[in-house]
């Protein structure tokens, strides 16, 4: 099957939106949708006696249950900010610029 | 005087009307997700292979000691990341309460909460609350009853050939409740 058609629109709980995910089948037989996002890896599993009426229930739940989630490192990135705090460490071997005589 | 918790978890086919574990298993300190379905064996015995999930982790919380009512409970993965590969799976969000069923490591798609970022524990999905085991069904956000049970707190560690070998990062897992 080519790629481009095993391509479905689903929620993304880590970028907490609708992301495109790639479709396969896994060793077991189940259904694995990974998300497309940039640097996202997340997936979503489904067994293998999933239906179609049960696919777009479970992917409808799927949203609802994962909306609004409030991620900690997300949280923690956006306090740095609203402080100016910079994750850029200086060198402890730093020297101070000597007096000039 | 305050309320005395502790985790118990069921193993083993589902028995009973409700259904529950054949096995019960009072104070639980982890849920170690793992290829065999007992609450003792150490995980490092029984790993997962990758592409494969665990089996499912039916723990609930028990509470006794000295309260008015427990009430306002949630639920949710709050500490620390997991690594690629690795999806945990727990409880549906709303009023819906699990029914135990015997743990498998097909992927069980009634745990529709993707648990695998850490979040502030206020998103996790609310906690229920009876005066029976967490098999018994219609509990309800506060009880006042003593002893009292959550209903199931069902997880599932789902994973895909991209995950690393080795032990997964120790999670904290949160049940956080008022009591009076």
């Amino acid at each position: 099957m080519e790629n481009n058609k095993l391509i479905k629109d689903i929620f993304c709980a880590r970028e907490q939106k609708i992301t495109p995910h790639l479709g396969r089948v896994d060793g077991n037989g189940e259904f694995v949708f990974t998300c497309q996002g940039e640097g996202c890896d997340r997936f979503v599993k489904f067994p293998a006696t999933t239906t179609e009426e049960d696919f777009n229930k479970l992917l409808a739940l799927h949203e609802e249950n994962n909306t609004g989630q409030l991620s900690v490192a997300v949280q923690e990135a956006k306090l740095k900010a609203l402080l100016g705090v910079s994750d850029e460490v200086k060198s402890e071997n730093e020297s101070p610029t000597p007096p000039q005589a | 005087m305050s309320a005395t918790f502790e985790w118990e978890e069921d193993n083993g086919a589902a028995a009973g009307s409700p259904a529950k574990g054949t096995t019960r298993t009072a104070a639980r300190t982890d849920v170690n997700w793992k290829n065999i379905d007992d609450s003792t064996t150490a995980y490092s015995s029984n790993p997962i292979t990758g592409g494969n999930n665990s089996f499912e982790k039916w723990q609930f919380g028990h509470f006794s000691g000295t309260y008015d009512q427990i009430l306002t409970g949630l639920f949710a993965h709050t500490t620390t990341a997991f690594g690629t590969g690795l999806t945990l799976k727990g409880p549906p969000a709303g009023s819906s309460q699990l029914t135990y069923t015997t743990p498998s490591i097909t992927t069980n798609s009634n745990l529709t909460t993707d648990m695998t970022t850490a979040i502030a524990i206020g998103s996790g999905v609310a906690v229920y609350f009876g005066a029976t085991g967490p098999e018994v069904a219609g509990k309800t956000t506060s009880t006042t009853a003593n002893p009292a049970y959550t209903n199931f707190l069902t997880t599932q560690l789902q994973t895909t050939s991209s995950a690393a070998p080795g032990d997964t990062a120790q999670v904290t897992l949160t049940l956080q409740y008022l009591e009076n």
